[in-house]
């Protein structure tokens, strides 16, 4: 499953804010079907690495590859429309919509009628919306909040709001998912959960990328691990060969944030 | 939710029939606010199609109204066009003004973009007064006919003379326009705008070209701005450049923010609730505006989300009590 070809590809990218360098020469192949996950020290560039490939931030040197297209330039709806989907960090929802209705939003790429089609209330738009919300539906069955579609997303506990946000992001139906932190906060028997939804997610055909600081879910649930210090690619590979190395060990003792594993 | 729908319909059919007796109901100036509260409210409504959905907030409505009404005006007095056909053409030079001044200001954020919309009504207004040999500058334009008749084939013509063929040509717009707003929110553009406003960093990782909605939602709103324009054009037969001036774009914001940002009646609440307080404010003479300021002040504090938003927010918590408490 790991040896298909590649679907992100990054080649010596730079991004500097002003003087620093918050990612610097990183270059790594996430390969289609794996779950690839990046972890390091906070303040490493493991996020600014989404935000470049998402094409939130524009990359200072080097080339992101995405299923083949060089992505230079791409504002982020167009990487969206390559089929690329992703949370972020602090979890970003539409706090007061439905569960379903967040998830509608997300099928924004795949809605092809248009203005005048809305306007006339046209068979074809109405049957569109219908077949969205049922695939909206499905989706939430994936991520398991089927029975929470009709609740306001703002008013779930935090573990529930992660799930819409995943749901929204595979809503537009991606290749690629960017999952940035979606333990942030959960208790333990919540994060089994989520590495059983990652790998449910995987199943699909869907590639994970994946910003953890949890070890023991990084190490039960990663294909291969790319590990970042100071902006720089210290390592990566398999998770049994990366988090015993010695690079790694020390990047992590290192510093004052080492990850509660 | 089927007797909700019932509930609702109902109510509209009531305010529809309200709204088509009201001239029989009131004198001759409640009757002038009606009108101008109807056109208003078109405005307002276009206004909430940017400032309410989409967020961006735009003191330049009042500039896309005044050039809807110059251009139809100008057209039908100066080039003898016949009303009908100023329309799409006055709707049409709104929008393109307003794309252009989109793509130049669109980029900017919060204040900075609403900052530059104000400067660009004033530019605006201040075109239409020294611009003398097309607008009559200061002296503005007078006369402009009412709308051209339209024949009913064999049954006389529809006539526009009086005020109450035109107070009843602006509902009818002004339905249309509502109609017009409502299937586009609730349509994937809808869906698009509000996620603009709610999070544009989400909503374009969702794959949504935040240039393109808000552009759109910009034209649209100017175009229907501009007809607002038209209406009131024909109906108080007299343009001068203070109509396309700053106030009627405060006014706007103002109606919106009373009645509800965002929410689909508000616009029309607010106009409605704003145009005819002053007068059972009247008893209370010289106070008047003073009463108005205080009641501004107390509505935005303790009703940030408008009228209906107000009333939304209390009908949830009520439907929430009952809910809540079974098993």
């Amino acid at each position: 499953m790991n040896q298909g070809p590649v679907l992100v590809e990054l080649d010596m990218v730079t991004k500097a804010f002003g003087g620093l360098r918050a990612v610097r020469e990183v270059s790594l192949q996430v390969n289609h079907g794996e779950i690839f996950s990046v972890i390091g020290p906070n303040g490493s560039g493991k996020s600014t690495v989404f935000n470049l490939i998402s094409g939130v931030l524009p990359v200072t040197s080097g080339q992101i590859r995405i299923f083949g297209h060089d992505t230079k330039g791409l504002r982020p709806h167009q990487v969206a429309s390559l089929g690329v989907g992703r949370t972020f960090q602090t979890t970003q929802i539409f706090a007061d919509k439905t569960v379903l209705e967040n998830t509608i939003v997300g099928r924004h790429l795949q809605v092809k009628t248009g203005l005048l089609g809305a306007q006339f209330g046209t068979r074809h738009f109405r049957d569109e919306e219908a077949r969205h919300r049922v695939r909206s539906l499905e989706i939430l069955d994936v991520v398991g909040l089927r029975g929470d579609a009709d609740r306001t997303a703002g008013q779930l506990p935090n573990a529930l709001q992660q799930r819409v946000a995943i749901a929204m992001a595979l809503a537009n139906e991606p290749k690629l998912l960017l999952l940035d932190e979606p333990t942030g906060g959960l208790m333990e028997q919540e994060v089994v959960e989520l590495m059983r939804l990652l790998r449910r997610i995987r199943d699909l055909g869907v590639t994970i990328m994946l910003i953890e600081h949890k070890m023991r879910l990084v190490r039960q649930v990663s294909d291969r691990i790319a590990v970042l210090n100071n902006g720089g690619l210290i390592c990566e590979g398999k998770p049994e060969t990366v988090l015993n190395d010695a690079r790694v060990v020390e990047a992590y003792l290192g510093t004052v944030d080492a990850p509660a594993a | 939710m089927a007797p909700r729908t019932a509930t609702s319909v109902l109510a509209i059919l009531g305010v529809l029939v309200l709204a088509i007796a009201a001239p029989f109901l009131v004198n001759d100036y409640l009757f002038h606010l009606l009108v101008m509260a109807v056109i208003w409210s078109i405005l307002a409504t276009s206004l909430n199609l940017v400032m309410g959905y989409t967020g961006l907030l735009s003191l330049a409505h009042g500039a896309f109204f005044g050039m809807g009404a110059y251009t139809s005006a100008l057209l039908v007095t100066k080039c003898g066009w016949n009303f009908w056909a100023t329309i799409p053409a006055a709707m049409a030079v709104a929008a393109l003004v307003g794309v252009v001044l989109g793509v130049l200001t669109l980029r900017l954020a919060g204040h900075y973009f609403a900052v530059s919309t104000l400067s660009f009504g004033i530019v605006i207004s201040l075109i239409l007064e020294k611009w003398d040999d097309l607008t009559e500058g200061a002296r503005g334009i007078s006369s402009i006919p009412p709308p051209t008749p339209i024949p009913l084939f064999g049954l006389g013509e529809l006539r526009f003379e009086s005020d109450l063929a035109r107070y009843y040509l602006a509902l009818a717009v002004l339905i249309l326009c509502l109609l017009f707003v409502w299937r586009l929110v609730h349509s994937a553009i809808g869906r698009a705008l509000e996620a603009i406003r709610q999070n544009e960093l989400l909503a374009s990782c969702l794959g949504v070209n935040l240039v393109y909605y808000k552009l759109l939602a910009f034209s649209l709103s100017a175009a229907m701005a501009g007809l607002a324009g038209v209406l009131y054009s024909v109906y108080i037969n007299y343009l001068n450049p203070v109509d396309a001036g700053l106030w009627n774009g405060f006014y706007a914001v103002m109606y919106v923010v009373i009645g509800g940002m965002g929410t689909f009646w508000g616009p029309i609440v607010g106009t409605v609730f704003m145009v005819t307080l002053p007068e059972f404010l009247r008893v209370f003479q010289d106070y008047r505006l003073l009463l108005l300021g205080i009641l501004l002040i107390i509505m935005i504090t303790f009703l940030p989300a408008g009228i209906v938003g107000g009333i939304k927010a209390l009908w949830r918590r009520g439907m929430a009590r009952p809910a809540a408490s079974r098993p």
